[in-house]
């Protein structure tokens, strides 16, 4: 990939890097003095592209609300500056762009970078430059390096893999059972570790594992992989994919007619507004692990308006990834408040004190019990869920307190078309 | 051995598509000796303009090629006419690697264009077609896959014809062969070398057409089948229009036979091992020819 930029500098690519630079840095808003500048590790372009358009969307949002709101307090109003570094979806350019941020754009501390692959190189930049980086990405080994400047808010692999196996076995007793299963999974560093959890927490089960399968990231066609699980009649097929993946599998499954009788998802690709346009009808039925879904507003009201906010002036609510972001922001905004200055170390030091149970807070987004990070910069309260498609739409389902009452599970998977 | 069969003719099918991506890298290596790395982006320009054809005109994806190909064609004759003609004529080499970067350039530019203009969300068409299959003795043949198969076989059928009985197709071979020699005999290179990367850009339009009704569209799906278009032309033969038919047939079945009994990760790897080896023991691949 280096190749391919020198490339671009070289020819006539400076017309192509202008563009890519309207687009990664179109938030940022330059303001001279006492600014807290706020790094955004994403994949702007290439295939996860839409992910990162959707983060930068919402944390344009919050960071709005914060200027517009007086800035940091503590800081004498000092205003907060988005400064976005593209990672293409790819481990190395996630590397420099980190690298480029701390040192060129000398950012205050770094969020990022969605994709875990490409957040866990990145974030030993990050760590090396004893910067602050609060990760969003769930592959469990990204906070059990030993770093002290790395936080995680949310739900690792582990914790989403049980949740999505337990949800399925609990929902399963109101239908068919499951008795054999087969996992497709992307073969970047979230899927490899998804992937592995639910097959722990499948075999836990007494589940039968036919096979994980580790396909290849952005796969021109995966016909063969859904051809060898229609041989072997698994009751469960769980897929962990990005978009374009997604979109293939599913598709595929219904041409060849395979028809587990639960088609459940890790979360990301299935979880995104254009899987559910580019599925149609096939969607109904699949069972998604997700770390957030806007429901939660029926229960959480301010949760629900700052999603109206967001689907009015983007178009689309927030996504698991995105409201993901969000929190990491919030949680940035608050320790900055109470660290009052933007010294890498105090900073670092305040977000570890972090100590949020108040469900009404901004951070709180994800809302969990509690939000503290334990020694190794995870938070140990953060919880998951299993949300159903229904009508093109995400219910919750799983676990039984947060659940929608009203709404019925469709058990098995129809395969409508 | 249904799901063998399943695979092989699943793997033949997709294959037909990737052989007429190849084709089209083949026709510019054959003719200009350059690699175009924008190959995979001109397609994914096809698949945006097979898109909003649809979209905005209602127009059928079979139909797009009508408007896509030519549109293509001549944005593939002015890339080589204006970008990379005059970088030919300052270098002498006949390989340059400043053309190899300008297509590299030039792929960037256009991604990041449809970034800017389309954004990356993943845009399918919605029509029956694209979901329709038929059963023959148990094995699932999607239709849209056909169909894409079929006219691979006539668009290649058709180039053969092109390149053997017509003089601009004789004239494309002769200054791939020779160009100082077929300078000496009148014939105009540097418009030929135009022509051929306009023909292959505008196949692109054709691959597009397939692929639309039963693939996603974003700004980044060249990329992909870029990578499975050079295995092809190394197995196939670099230059070599019947090595890509070939090749492209032979990596969509390994794909499915490796993947079905193995697994798709290894289906690459396979592929790559294949690529390497043929590198090596014949690197003018299956169905090529030396050259001097």
């Amino acid at each position: 990939m280096r190749m391919r930029q020198i490339a671009a500098g070289v020819t006539i690519g400076v017309i192509g890097i202008a563009a890519g630079l309207i687009l990664g840095w179109g938030a940022g808003e330059a303001t001279a003095a006492e600014e807290i500048r706020v790094g955004v590790i994403s994949p702007m372009t290439g295939p996860a592209a839409k992910f990162g358009q959707i983060q930068k969307n919402t944390l344009i949002l919050a960071s709005e609300d914060v200027n517009n709101a007086g800035g940091i307090k503590s800081l004498g109003g000092a205003k907060v500056r988005l400064i976005f570094g593209d990672t293409r979806g790819e481990p190395d350019i996630g590397v420099t762009e980190t690298e480029r941020l701390i040192t060129k754009e000398k950012v205050h501390a770094l969020i990022g970078a969605f994709q875990s692959g490409v957040g866990f190189p990145s974030s030993a930049v990050a760590e090396r430059h004893q910067i602050v980086w609060l990760n969003y990405g769930t592959v469990d080994k990204i906070t059990q390096r030993g770093f002290k400047y790395l936080f995680r808010a949310h739900a690792n692999d582990t914790i989403k893999a049980r949740t999505l196996i337990e949800g399925l076995a609990a929902l399963s007793k109101r239908g068919t059972p499951l008795k054999t299963a087969v996992i497709f999974s992307e073969n970047t560093e979230w899927g490899k570790s998804v992937g592995d959890k639910q097959k722990i927490f499948l075999e836990g089960l007494g589940i039968k594992l036919h096979f994980v399968e580790h396909y290849p990231y952005a796969a021109a066609d995966l016909t063969s992989m859904v051809v060898k699980a229609k041989g072997l009649k698994p009751d469960l097929i769980v897929a962990n994919s990005y978009l374009g993946d997604a979109l293939l599998i599913t598709r595929q499954m219904s041409e060849q007619e395979v028809r587990p009788v639960a088609y459940a998802a890790g979360g990301a690709g299935h979880l995104q507004p254009d899987f559910l346009k580019g599925v149609g009808r096939m969607s109904e039925g699949i069972l998604v692990a997700t770390m957030w879904e806007a429901a939660v507003g029926k229960a959480v009201p301010w949760i629900a308006k700052e999603n109206e906010r967001h689907v009015a002036r983007f178009g689309m609510p927030m996504t698991e990834d995105s409201a993901g972001y969000y929190q990491l922001f919030q949680i940035l905004v608050d320790s900055l408040e109470r660290a009052k200055t933007t010294s890498s170390e105090k900073l670092r030091d305040a977000i570890a004190a972090t100590n949020i149970s108040d469900i009404n807070h901004k951070a709180m987004l994800l809302p969990y019990k509690q939000l503290k990070f334990d020694e190794t910069g995870q938070n140990p309260y953060a919880t998951a869920m299993v949300v159903q498609i229904q009508d093109g739409k995400f219910r919750l389902m799983y676990p039984e307190h947060v659940a929608e009452p009203e709404v019925k599970l469709v058990w098995p998977y129809p395969q409508s078309k | 051995m249904l799901t063998f069969l399943q695979a092989t003719v699943s793997g033949l099918l997709i294959g037909g598509t990737y052989a007429l991506i190849a084709l089209g890298l083949n026709i510019i290596f054959g003719t200009t000796r350059v690699i175009n790395f924008a190959q995979g982006t001109l397609l994914m320009a096809g698949m945006f303009i097979t898109y909003w054809l649809w979209v905005f005109g209602g127009i059928h994806p079979y139909l797009s090629p009508l408007f896509s190909v030519p549109m293509l064609f001549g944005l593939g004759y002015l890339v080589q006419n204006s970008l990379v003609a005059p970088l030919f004529a300052r270098e002498r080499a006949r390989e340059p690697m400043s053309v190899l970067l300008l297509t590299l350039g030039l792929a960037l530019l256009l991604e990041n264009l449809a970034l800017l203009l389309f954004a990356a969300d993943y845009k399918t068409v919605q029509i029956d077609l694209g979901m329709l299959t038929f059963k023959v003795t148990g094995i699932i043949v999607s239709v849209p896959r056909l169909i894409g198969l079929v006219a691979a076989g006539g668009t290649g059928a058709a180039l053969y014809l092109f390149f053997t009985r017509t003089d601009l197709g004789r004239a494309i071979r002769a200054t791939g062969q020779d160009r100082e020699v077929a300078r000496l005999m009148g014939i105009d290179d540097s418009r030929i070398y135009n022509v051929a990367f306009g023909l292959s850009a505008g196949l692109m339009g054709i691959a597009a057409a397939i692929l639309v009704p039963f693939y996603y569209v974003h700004p980044a799906v060249g990329t992909s089948f870029l990578l499975k278009a050079f295995i092809i032309v190394v197995l196939g033969g670099m230059g070599s229009m019947p090595g890509a038919a070939l090749g492209g047939l032979i990596v969509g079945v390994i794909e499915g036979i490796v993947g079905v009994y193995v697994q798709a990760a290894a289906a690459q790897i396979v592929l790559f091992a294949l690529f390497v080896t043929i590198l090596f023991v014949r690197p003018m691949g299956l169905l090529g020819v030396e050259r001097r």
